[in-house]
This record gives structure tokens, C-alpha cells and sequence, in this order.
């Protein structure tokens, strides 16, 4: 019982004494020291946890409303105790809060099924103030309404007549929404005839997706700053504030009314246009074709496009593109194109003609420049002279060639399943060869017994038995035979033996026996027949 | 009676008056051979054609007819076609003279030098001067023979028989080698009926290999596909490897 009570302690020792280490830990902060007026706050939000625990993202909550973060680090530490922690930190923002002190409300949030609440914190908002020593001016180039591929330049002045520490700034335009930026950002100062001290920061873009892009207003903050004497900066206060309005800028689409269909966005109020093939006219098939087009224009040259030609279906037909066209911008306002390109057959005669198209934003109308067929003559390996089989050629100059026969529905049978019949012929060939091996087997054991008796019984009865020698004596010598391999099967009859070999000798043999046994008033000589038959036997 | 008479000879033009699409076809085309007129010719070889074409739907291997297609792409100068059609003709039947005369034709009208008769031509005659049909047909036919004479030697133990029986089965031998040949392991052949060149890979992506194209009607043997069936990659006439679309070519 007592034992029982100590273990219960330890454990509950041991658990008061982890537990700090195993509690999730929610920090939360404003990040700007000096917070002010008329700006959004932001803020971060630091959480440890134990690695295995999961944060869920979307349960942030400030207050009793909901709170969007955005994650910014997640990173593994050893704590105090040396076990590993994971301390993820997350970014909001909140609105603008007027000028004095505020609460930042307990953010809290849903570990692993728990809910976790920060400390409330209280952060101070500093008023802001205009002043005319601190100016913003903000411009975009040329008409708020722009067309794709339009360029433009966006330019901040920041207008000083103090010295300032500018401590904050927004500059939403720069960041192009919509636009796509050309070149990095360029920054100058200099003085106005005014009196201020102007830094500029300019930016040219290029309008891209069409769209109502409204972007917010932009401001700067600082603070005026003198040194003291010491040399230390003293700053004033309040902070001072310059805004410039929200702008609203409209990226148009080009009109349908008109678009021609080799259109492929290249834009300017007028081009003038040079295109010529570079190589001779005459060339032989496999070498390549140069062809040049320099266009000279004020608009934005990188939006030339040489799309109608290389895409047009005559074309694409008739030549294959070496490379990609290689394009330069050889003065500010000439853009030159080199096309290489090899025609696909010996009867291509010309380069296609070709329209290209652009549109003018001044006047709202496409233009469109068509450039005439090139003649070319392309000579094959093996010709000299210029013969080629162009498509002016007519159906009358065809040479002559064997016409078509004549064929009748009947001529139109299909064909034996010749593979099928081969097969099932292969395998009933060999079936039917099988069954005949097996036939011939069992005629030939059925119609042939094996001889009872060797060949030497046969001849010991044979020299035994007066009375049937000559039976035995022939049925010693046509088993010796059979026993020796002269005859295929067993033969009981002398007429059935072979006329050559050892069996047409046994057989002669067994003849002349008949003949003497049977000639009148001639006994045979057993004695010398016996012995003649032992000798053919031993030579068998 | 008169009547009866009149039936019976409307009954006996009636079969003469309804031709077959083939008929019609062959009638066509020889209506285009006679004609002066350009547009008129052009007309009738092209309604040749379709008819042929619609009756080679139905009889995809015939012989003739891939002829009388040929000839019509011929005279409406599509040569690469033509090319194609000849080639299938003389898979068919490689004696067709006139489909190969018509051939070497073609192949200069689009530009393409007729390929040299290779020295295995001559010594495996029957390989490239059989059909894969007649080869099949000698092959039945050495079969019987051999399982007849196999047959009558196994019960009658003459040379003739066996010796006849061995000749046999020397042309099973040779022929079902040329049959197992065409079908399983000659490599595929095709024709180019869009000029293109031949790429490194098989994407537009990659640049030629070449800057001089393949021609339309230019023979091809075919390697091996990629697995969409997209590209090809095919061996020339020259020796050269690489890939080529699948749209640019057709299969003999």
C-alpha cells in the first residue's frame, strides 16, 4: 500500500515536472516599434511546440474574430532541457488604428486540438502630421488608359526641404500589378528651383494584363532630425506624414472591331518596314534561306512580332525554321529580324507573301503593311540548270505511265487464311504421321512374334532329330538372321528372304538344301549339310 | 407476247446498266486519260480516286486496286502518295511490272533517285520476288507433300519416296523462313508524305539533325516508336538516324 503510494507521488512528481516542457507557447508582438496613425500594423506571432504537435493555421483567431496569418518560419531548437522544440513564427497585419494606446487583444490558436491563447500586450499609436517641408508626388507617363505592350514609367518624388529620417513607405505602383517591369529601379536626386530636395525613384513598366487596376494611396513617414552637439541625431516630433491619393489605371484590351488575323500584338502609331531575303535568289536545295526585316518606329519595339509570317499556313507548308528568328534592337528606334529557314521540297518557287499587322493607340486602328511573294528558285543536287517541278506544272505534262486495270466485285474475294491453313495443316501432318508410326508398330509386333528359341537350340535339335532337320536347320539360320540384325523382323519363310546380302546367302543356302532333299533317288549327306550350316552360321 | 419479250430484255440489260463503284472508278479514270481539259482531268481522277478508295475500305489488300489508286495520285501529282500505293501494290505482288515501272516514275517526279537492285535480290529471289502469299501458298503445298511423302515412305521403303519427301521439307524450310521473315522480323518500312527532317529527340523542340529535308516519297525503315506513338525514330536511305512525326509519314 505504501509502495503503491510512493509510485503514485513520483509519477505526479514527474508529470508537474515535465509539464512546463511539454506546454505550447504563443507569443505575440507588434513589430513596429513606433507604431502610427493612418498605417496598417503588423505584427508576429511566435509558437512552440513539441515536434509531432501539428498548428492548425486556419484557427488563428484575434479577439473572438478570426485572425489571417502567413507563415514565415518554422525551424527545430533544443530547449533548455535538451529535448528539440519547434518554434514557428507567423506574420499578420491589422488595420490602421487612430493615434493613443490600444490593446493587442489575446491572439489565440488550435494546437493539436487545444486551444492556445498570447498574453495581451499594449502597444502606443503615434500621430502623424502633414507638413510642407514633406511632400510625395507620384506620376505615370502618358494616359491612365493603356493598351498591352505599352510602355510606361511610374515615378515617386519624395520632396524634402529638411533634413528627414524617413522611417516608413508605400509605394504600391512599384510594385506593378499588371504591369510587367523593364529594367530595375533607378533612383536620383537633385534639387527643384523651388528649393526641395527631390528623390526620385522611377520605374518603367510594361501594361499586360488587361484589367482596372486601383492601387491604394502611397505615403512616407518620418521624423525631422537635426544633431545635436554632440553629433547625435535629434529627432522631432511628431512624425510627419505625406501621402498621394489612390490611382486607378485601366490596362485596355485591344478592340475586336477590325483585328485583323494575323494580329499578334505588336503596337505603335506607324513602322516603317524593310523585308529582304539576304542570300542570292537561286539556291540549291538544302541550303538555307536569310531573310531580314528591319522595322523603324517610336513604339515599344520588343512587341514586333514576325508570328504572321512563320505561323501562316503557306508558310509552315513550305519552309521549316532553322533556329528561332534572332532579333536585335540595333539603335533606339530600329528593331532588325533575321530569319533562317530551309524549303521542305525543290518545288517551293517563292517565300509566301505576308501581312503584318499592329495597332495604333493614338488613332484606335490597326494598320497593316502586306509585303509581296519573294520569288525563289531552288535547283536539286543533280541539276544544273533550273528545272524544278513547281506547282505551276501541269496535270497534261505528267509522263506517261501503264493505266489501271479493270477489276470486277468477283476479283474481290478475300484471300485464304493461308496462315491458318498452314498451321492446322503442319499439325495434322504430323498427327496422321504419328498415328501411321504407331500402326506400323503394332502391325509389326502383331504379325512378327519373336522367335521362342536362339538360333544355336534350333541348330542343336536340328543335329538331334533325323526326322525334322531340315525345318530346324532353316529355323536356325534365319533366327541367326534376325538375331544379328540382317532382318528387320522375323521371317519363317525362305521366300520371304532378301535375294542379296548374308540373307540372299542364307537363303541360296537353304535353297540347295530343298533341292538336294528333294532331288529323285538322292539321299543328302546329312553330315556334310550340318557342317556346311554350322560354318554359314559361324560366318553370320 | 410482246410484252413478255419486252420484260425479258429489260431483265437482261438490267445488270449492264447498274456498275459497280469499281466500274465506275476504272470508267472515270479513263475519261480523265482521254480528256484535254486540265480541270476536267483533275475531276475525274479525283472522283477515280475516291472510289477506289472507298471500295479499298472494304478490301484493304487488294492488289489492283492499290495499283489504280497509285496511278490516280500519279496523275493528280501527288507523288508522295502515289510512291506509297505503288509500294503497296508490289508488297502484294513484287512481279507487277507495270506497278514497278510506274514506281521508278513517281520517284523522279518527286525528285528521288529509284533505289539500285541489291545483290540479295538476286540470291534470295524467292524472298523478294514472292509475294508473302505465295510464299505461304508454296509453304502449304511443301507441307502436304512432305506429310504424303513421309506417309507412303513409312510403309513403302523407296529412295524415290524419301527423296521426294527431303525435297519437301527443304522448301518448308526455305519458305517458312522467308514467311517468319516478312511477317515477324523484317523491320517495318514507311513513306514520307510531308517533307520534314529528321530531329535529335522526338519533339519539334529539338533542332534537326539535318538542314537537308527528307522528301515526300522518300522510303524509310521504322526503328522503334515512342510511347505515345507520336514520333518516330526511323532509319533513311543514307544511313541516317533520328525522329520524325508520326503525321509525316504512312506505314507501306
Amino acid at each position: 500500500m505504501v509502495r503503491k503510494s510512493c509510485y503514485s507521488l513520483l509519477l505526479l512528481i514527474l508529470c508537474w515536472g515535465t509539464s512546463p516542457l511539454l506546454a505550447v507557447n504563443i507569443k505575440a508582438h507588434l513589430i513596429s516599434d513606433n507604431p502610427s496613425a493612418h498605417h496598417p500594423l503588423r505584427g508576429e506571432i511566435e509558437i512552440t511546440i513539441e515536434p509531432g504537435q501539428v498548428i492548425d493555421s486556419d484557427s488563428f483567431t484575434i479577439g473572438k474574430s478570426p485572425l489571417k496569418v502567413e507563415l514565415m518560419n518554422s525551424q527545430e531548437y533544443p530547449s533548455s532541457s535538451g529535448a528539440p522544440n519547434i518554434i514557428t513564427i507567423y506574420s499578420f497585419e491589422l488595420p490602421s488604428q487612430s493615434p493613443g494606446q490600444h490593446l493587442l487583444a489575446p491572439i489565440g490558436v488550435r494546437v493539436d486540438g487545444r486551444h492556445y491563447t498570447s498574453q495581451p500586450e499594449v502597444y502606443r499609436v503615434h500621430p502623424t502630421k502633414k507638413d510642407p517641408r514633406f511632400l510625395l508626388e507620384t506620376s505615370l507617363e502618358g494616359p491612365s488608359s493603356l493598351f498591352p505592350g505599352q510602355h510606361t514609367t511610374v515615378t515617386y518624388q519624395i520632396k524634402t526641404k529638411a533634413k528627414i529620417d524617413i522611417t516608413d513607405e508605400y509605394f504600391p505602383l512599384l510594385k506593378a500589378k499588371g504591369f510587367k517591369k523593364i529594367g530595375s529601379l533607378k533612383r536620383r536626386r537633385y534639387r527643384s528651383a523651388d528649393g526641395y530636395d527631390i528623390q526620385e525613384l522611377s520605374q518603367k513598366v510594361e501594361a499586360h494584363k488587361p484589367g482596372i487596376y486601383k492601387y491604394e494611396s502611397s505615403f512616407i513617414e518620418g521624423y525631422i532630425y537635426e544633431f545635436d552637439m554632440y553629433e547625435e541625431v535629434y529627432h522631432f516630433k511628431p512624425k510627419l506624414r505625406a501621402d498621394y491619393p489612390p490611382l486607378t489605371v485601366i490596362i485596355e484590351k485591344f478592340p475586336p472591331k477590325g483585328k485583323p488575323n494575323n494580329f499578334y500584338g505588336t503596337i505603335g502609331d506607324h513602322y516603317d518596314l524593310q523585308f529582304t531575303m539576304l542570300n542570292p535568289q537561286q539556291i540549291t536545295f538544302g541550303d538555307p534561306i536569310k531573310l531580314e526585316l528591319i522595322a523603324k518606329g517610336d513604339a515599344p519595339l520588343e512587341t514586333i512580332s514576325i508570328d504572321s509570317l512563320i505561323k501562316q499556313p503557306a508558310f509552315k507548308e513550305h519552309f521549316k525554321l532553322l533556329s528561332q528568328p534572332q532579333s536585335d534592337i540595333t539603335s533606339p528606334n530600329t528593331r532588325r529580324f533575321v530569319i533562317e529557314l530551309y524549303p521542305l521540297s525543290v518545288d517551293v518557287d517563292s517565300i509566301p507573301s505576308w501581312e503584318f499587322s499592329y495597332f495604333s493607340p493614338s488613332s484606335h486602328k490597326y494598320i497593316t503593311h502586306r509585303f509581296p511573294a519573294t520569288p525563289i528558285t531552288i535547283l536539286s543536287d543533280d541539276q544544273e540548270s533550273s528545272v524544278n517541278f513547281s506547282s505551276s506544272y501541269s496535270l497534261e505534262d505528267t509522263p506517261k505511265i501503264a493505266g489501271n486495270v479493270t477489276i470486277h466485285e468477283e476479283d474481290l474475294k478475300k484471300p485464304w487464311p493461308l496462315k491458318k491453313l498452314i498451321v492446322w495443316t503442319i499439325l495434322i501432318g504430323i498427327l496422321l504421321v504419328l498415328i501411321q508410326i504407331y500402326l506400323k508398330y503394332r502391325l509389326t509386333n502383331t504379325s512378327t512374334p519373336k522367335p521362342s528359341k536362339s538360333s544355336k537350340n534350333y541348330f542343336d535339335m536340328a543335329r538331334q532329330s533325323p526326322d525334322n532337320w531340315a525345318f530346324l536347320l532353316e529355323q536356325a539360320l534365319m533366327t541367326k538372321l534376325y538375331e544379328q540384325g540382317y532382318l528387320k523382323e522375323h521371317i519363317n519363310n525362305i521366300t520371304n528372304l532378301p535375294h542379296e546380302g548374308k540373307a540372299g546367302k542364307v537363303r541360296l543356302f537353304l535353297l540347295q538344301v530343298q533341292e538336294k532333299r528333294f532331288a529323285q533317288g538322292h539321299n543328302p549327306d546329312l553330315q556334310k549339310i550340318i557342317a556346311e550350316a554350322q560354318k554359314l552360321l559361324e560366318e553370320l | 407476247m410482246k410484252k413478255v419479250l419486252l420484260l425479258i430484255m429489260l431483265l437482261g440489260l438490267t445488270p449492264l446498266a447498274a456498275s459497280s463503284p469499281l466500274e465506275e472508278g476504272y470508267r472515270a479514270y479513263k475519261a480523265a486519260e482521254e480528256n484535254s481539259s486540265p480541270a476536267i482531268r483533275r475531276q475525274n481522277f479525283e472522283s477515280a480516286l475516291q472510289l477506289y478508295l472507298d471500295a479499298q475500305k472494304k478490301y484493304p489488300r487488294h492488289e489492283a486496286l492499290l495499283y489504280n489508286i497509285a496511278n490516280c495520285y500519279y496523275h493528280l501529282q501527288e507523288y508522295p502518295s502515289a510512291i506509297l500505293y505503288y509500294y503497296r501494290a508490289l508488297k502484294l505482288n513484287p512481279r507487277n511490272f507495270k506497278a514497278a515501272n510506274n514506281l521508278k516514275i513517281s520517284q523522279k517526279q518527286a525528285g528521288l533517285n529509284p533505289p539500285n537492285h541489291k545483290i540479295a535480290s538476286v540470291v534470295l529471289f524467292f524472298h523478294y520476288y514472292l509475294s508473302l502469299s505465295e510464299c505461304l501458298g508454296i509453304l502449304l503445298i511443301s507441307a502436304i507433300s512432305f506429310f504424303l511423302w513421309q506417309s507412303i515412305s513409312l510403309w513403302r521403303d523407296k529412295k524415290i519416296f524419301k527423296t521426294l519427301r527431303n525435297t519437301s521439307f527443304i522448301l518448308i524450310v526455305i519458305f517458312s523462313t522467308s514467311a517468319l521473315t516478312s511477317l515477324y522480323f523484317a523491320p517495318l518500312q514507311g513513306i514520307i508524305l510531308k517533307p520534314t527532317t529528321l530531329h535529335q529527340e522526338a519533339s519539334n523542340d529539338y533542332t534537326p539533325l539535318n538542314y537537308k529535308p527528307l522528301l515526300g516519297g522518300e522510303k524509310i525503315t521504322i526503328v522503334s516508336n515512342n510511347s505515345e506513338g507520336l514520333w518516330f525514330q526511323v532509319f533513311t536511305h543514307d544511313g541516317q538516324k533520328g525522329f520524325i512525326s508520326a503525321t509525316d509519314f504512312e506505314v507501306i
